[in-house]
């Protein structure tokens, strides 16, 4: 009564046993190597001039047209790149902040700065945490500082 | 058993199922949550929600299966069987909690909608190494889904047991679609060998479970009684235990042997509800019990004592200078048949 059930049973059962392990080995086979960097490079075609974030947990470029590239040294939950014209201090989002866009250490990020011309701060925020970890001033005030 | 729905029927076995079940999940996931924010303080708390609801499902996707093939090889796992059910629902809701923090975190936060994205975000299905192994989760949470949908006793009347058999062996299915999720998905990340080694020990450990299960019916099958004449002997009369069943395959058919208090009797093997192996299940009451989930039948006519009215195939017997011969040609489902007594060869 039951026997073709049994049969396709069996054979799911052999399919299974000859597949699965197979599929596993495979994957583990093409893992990317434990010793690589999961941090994305800069890529060549980044402009600008280079973004000094304190702490130095992120790299970064600035042009003057405002185009801004980051990619993080290490991974942080949820982080976000924001442009304040304030100098703040703390891990409190500045309340002039500017959302540009989603940072992380996979790709390096493609943002784009308001008015860069105006001097201000890149602020690096992550949701995971509510708390800002790195910021960097932008060149110009640099200039204007040194 | 009905075919209009009706509630679970609680009783004292199941509430201890239950709550046993619910007492390990809890624990495991607070032990994960715990252990995976002491050992990774950065994680957020949706991130080791995620992990730890991802290996509870995977887990208890394992006990699920292994189940079936333990219980044919060792008694002591059929109350275990009893509401496996309940296991495969609590399966499939931890799977939910896990799917569901993966959406928000990885697909909710875009301009489109949370499936448009998770569709969309990896489509290299050409590359093994870069497979999108999100919309493997998916896949199997969708399956578990339909099996936990269906899991209740009125689909398993409505859809007959052979559709709601065929259509529950999809959880071989999902139990493929994870591994590959976990495979090239997460444990990409993973550089312990350890992990891997769990993962690859998982699925050979259910193969051999199911491997030396499945001997165990080969060796039922190879002992399969052919005879010329519709008249079988099968076995003495002392070679059958007293109120528990024996089986034994004649002409292809799995026939259930009966030794009890009114003589020996025999129906198929075939539960209706879940198309259990009455052949390995015990008198209970004066009534044959299924070892899976304890639906019964009258030794005498095949039919559940009322109110239930669900009935297998029985087969004449006779006991002849001490060998049990069956009819081969079964009678139809709930006919009366007088037990067999010892009688003097002709």
């Amino acid at each position: 009564m039951i026997a073709p059930l049994r049969r396709t049973h069996r054979w799911i059962w052999i399919a299974r046993v000859l597949a699965l392990p197979g599929l596993v080995i495979a994957a583990w086979a093409v893992r990317p190597p434990a010793d690589a960097s999961p941090v994305a490079a800069m890529p060549d075609d980044a402009r600008g001039q280079t973004l000094r974030f304190e702490p130095a947990v992120a790299r970064g470029f600035l042009a003057d047209d405002g185009s801004l590239t980051v990619t993080l040294e290490d991974e942080v939950p949820l982080a976000m790149a924001y442009w304040s014209a304030t100098h703040s201090t703390g891990t409190k989002l500045p309340s002039d902040a500017i959302w540009l866009g989603a940072v992380d250490a996979l790709a390096a990020a493609r943002l784009r700065v308001p008015d860069p011309q105006a001097g201000g701060t890149i602020v690096l925020y992550s949701l995971g945490t509510h708390a800002v970890f790195a910021r960097a001033a932008s060149p110009v005030d640099r200039k204007r500082g040194g | 058993m009905s075919v209009s729905y009706v509630r679970v029927s609680w009783n004292r076995q199941k509430r201890i199922y239950d709550v046993v079940v619910a007492v390990a999940v809890v624990l495991v996931l607070t032990t994960f949550v715990v252990g995976g924010a002491w050992l990774d303080p950065r994680a957020t708390a949706e991130t080791l929600i995620l992990r730890a609801t991802g290996i509870c499902a995977f887990a208890l996707l394992h006990v699920v299966l292994a189940i079936g093939p333990l219980a044919r090889l060792d008694r002591r796992f059929l109350p275990l069987l009893y509401n496996r059910r309940h296991l495969g629902v609590v399966t499939f809701l931890v799977a939910l909690v896990h799917g569901v923090f993966s959406a928000v975190q990885f697909h909710a936060f875009g301009d489109v909608s949370v499936l448009a994205s998770l569709w969309s975000s990896n489509t290299r299905f050409d590359s093994f190494a870069h497979f999108p192994f999100q919309q493997l989760g998916f896949a199997a949470l969708v399956v578990l889904f339909l099996l936990a949908a269906t899991s209740h006793d009125f689909w398993t009347k409505n859809l007959t047991p052979r559709v709601w058999k065929s259509l529950h062996m999809s959880a071989y299915l999902a139990y493929a679609l994870i591994v590959a999720h976990v495979a090239l998905g997460a444990f990409q990340a993973v550089p312990s060998t350890i992990a891997w080694l769990l993962l690859l020990g998982g699925a050979m450990t259910l193969g051999t479970l199911h491997a030396l299960a499945a001997r165990v019916e080969a060796r039922d099958d190879r002992r399969a009684l052919d005879a010329a004449t519709d008249d079988v002997d099968v076995c003495e009369l002392a070679e059958l235990p007293q109120d528990r069943g024996r089986t034994f395959v004649v002409r292809g058919e799995r026939i259930a042997l009966f030794k009890h208090a009114d003589g020996v009797s025999a129906v198929s093997n075939v539960c209706r509800h879940q198309h259990g192996p009455l052949g390995e299940g015990r008198i209970v009451g004066g009534c044959i019990t299924c070892p899976w989930h304890g639906y019964q039948y009258r030794p005498h006519d095949g039919t559940s004592p009322p109110p239930f009215s669900d009935k297998v195939e029985t087969y004449r017997v006779r006991i002849v200078d001490g060998r049990v011969r069956v009819d081969a040609r079964p009678l139809p489902p709930g006919t009366p048949v007088t037990p067999a007594r010892a009688e003097r060869g002709a």
